[in-house]
């Protein structure tokens, strides 16, 4: 296998897990503010629902989004007639799965970051007669940064070891859906062992990478609002 | 003191468990077996125990063959090795993973073009299906016999340099099928036993010439990692499927008789 397809795998990868980040990074931050501000049963039902693909097989999670999202899915059906978009089987359906599952632990980080702000804070920003959106953008967003950074390290990297329901819903297509995960797999149980390993090692490199930087930076803040 | 007593008698029902399972141990076939088999397989196989000493199990690790391949090579405990491909069966023996003597020619298939039942098209050519635009094309690597024979045949036709931007790769011929029946591709290419397996979800659209492919030839051998006993009724249980009391649960299921051109040796 030339360098060059090691090259491209990687890359798409890291498109892959990249785009996935800011899917699903909106979403997790609003999330996350609001969980950190609620309390309550229901609260805590919600909370465990958005929780759920972090615990869940993933193979589940794949069912679930093939579920809705395939052309014989309720989703999928009306996306593809009004809009003629197709989020199975591309690279779409790829960035969906991966923000799917990693979405739980970006959600988490920021979650305790927010929780992390004192109070008091947040009332003095009622005081100068601050909107709660202003308060969010202006206050809570700035302080719990670091945390949010933390998360956005982690959802990568759960976001490039994504398999199981990448599989399901975005197949493995060569140079669209073909992921270090997935084609790590394709090329073991066909026994082409040397191509498993370069890539292998590309993908242990990588999550080694991240995983240190989530560590140093762990420790350069100890105790710090980021602890995860 | 009653711990001791409660720990005591955990240990003796272990003891008995194990020495009863060791007296009682009926012989135990392991078979792995290329995807495409599952059906007529544990069909065959139910047949087989009727006829068999009392006891014998079959237990079965269907997956595509190049995945079997790996998996024995690895050390897998598999008795009975039942391949897609003449190609993978050469390996194992080369390998001296397989026995030669016991090698056996059990069934031959087609190769077909599918799509889902509500699919309006009824037969569709290739030249058809390279205009057609955001389709996917379930396929498997070539190293999986499914793979290999589909991207043979539509080589030697000429269509696979337009076709393969529609490719989207899956484990085996089944995986494939799954993938047109539920509807995730809109076509995929598998084995007509496969398509008539899921007669209701999907349908033949188009049908290889054999003569553009490689003969598709189910080859059945015992693994050398066999023990002598296991080797034994490895033996008849493939003769079983060679028989013509074996033959009938394949043509039943679509498949064709390997054929004396295609036979082994």
């Amino acid at each position: 296998m030339l360098i060059g397809d090691v090259l491209t795998i990687s890359l798409l990868s890291l498109k892959i897990a990249l785009s996935a980040l800011i899917l699903s990074l909106p979403i997790g931050l609003l999330c996350a503010w609001w969980l950190a501000h609620s309390k309550g049963f229901a609260v805590s039902i919600c909370e465990s629902i958005l929780l759920l693909p972090m615990v869940l097989p993933p193979s589940s999670c794949g069912l679930l989004l093939l579920t809705v999202l395939s052309p014989g899915g309720l989703v999928g059906r009306f996306l593809l007639n009004h809009f003629g978009v197709n989020l199975i089987l591309n690279w779409k359906a790829a960035v969906i799965a991966a923000a799917f599952v990693s979405f739980p632990l970006l959600m988490r980080a920021c979650q305790q970051s927010f929780a992390q702000i004192p109070e008091s804070l947040t009332e003095v920003t009622k005081s100068f007669g601050l909107t709660r959106w202003q308060a969010f953008r202006q206050v809570s967003v700035p302080l719990a940064l670091p945390g949010i950074l933390n998360g956005c390290i982690l959802a990568i990297a759960r976001s490039l070891g994504e398999f199981g329901s990448t599989i399901m819903v975005a197949g493995l297509i060569p140079g669209e859906t073909e992921t270090l995960s997935l084609a790590i797999y394709a090329r073991t149980i066909n026994g082409k062992d040397t191509e498993a390993w370069a890539l292998a090692s590309v993908s242990i490199g990588l999550s080694f990478i991240l995983l240190l930087i989530n560590r140093l930076y762990l420790k350069g803040r100890q105790g710090g609002l980021s602890s995860l | 003191m009653v711990i001791k007593c409660f720990e005591n008698l955990i240990f003796c029902c272990a003891l008995i468990c194990f020495i009863a399972d060791l007296q009682a141990a009926p012989m135990k076939l392991r078979i792995g077996a290329a995807a495409s088999l599952q059906d007529v397989l544990q069909e065959a196989g139910e047949a087989w125990l009727k006829t068999t000493e009392k006891g014998t199990k079959l237990t079965y690790n269907f997956a595509g063959t190049s995945t079997l391949v790996r998996q024995i090579k690895w050390g897998a405990p598999l008795d009975v090795f039942i391949s897609a491909s003449k190609e993978n069966a050469d390996e194992m023996i080369q390998a001296k993973l397989g026995l030669e003597d016991s090698v056996l020619s059990l069934a031959s298939n087609r190769l077909v073009l599918i799509s889902p039942m509500e699919t309006k098209t009824e037969a569709l050519s290739l030249e058809q299906l390279a205009k057609l635009e955001r389709v996917k094309l379930a396929t498997c690597d070539e190293a999986v016999p499914v793979g290999f024979y589909t991207h043979s045949y539509l080589r030697k036709v000429g269509f696979y340099e337009r076709l393969k931007s529609k490719f989207v790769y899956i484990d085996h011929a089944r995986s494939v099928l799954g993938m047109v029946a539920n509807k995730t591709a809109a076509f995929g290419m598998v084995y007509r036993t496969d398509a008539v397996s899921e007669a209701r979800r999907v349908k033949v659209i188009l049908e290889a010439s054999p003569t553009d492919h490689p003969p598709i030839l189910y080859l059945g051998l015992v693994l050398s990692r066999a023990s002598q006993k296991a080797r034994k009724t490895a033996t008849s249980f493939l003769k079983f499927l060679a028989s013509s009391e074996g033959q009938t649960f394949f043509s039943k299921h679509g498949f064709k008789q390997p054929g004396s051109k295609f036979a082994y040796r």
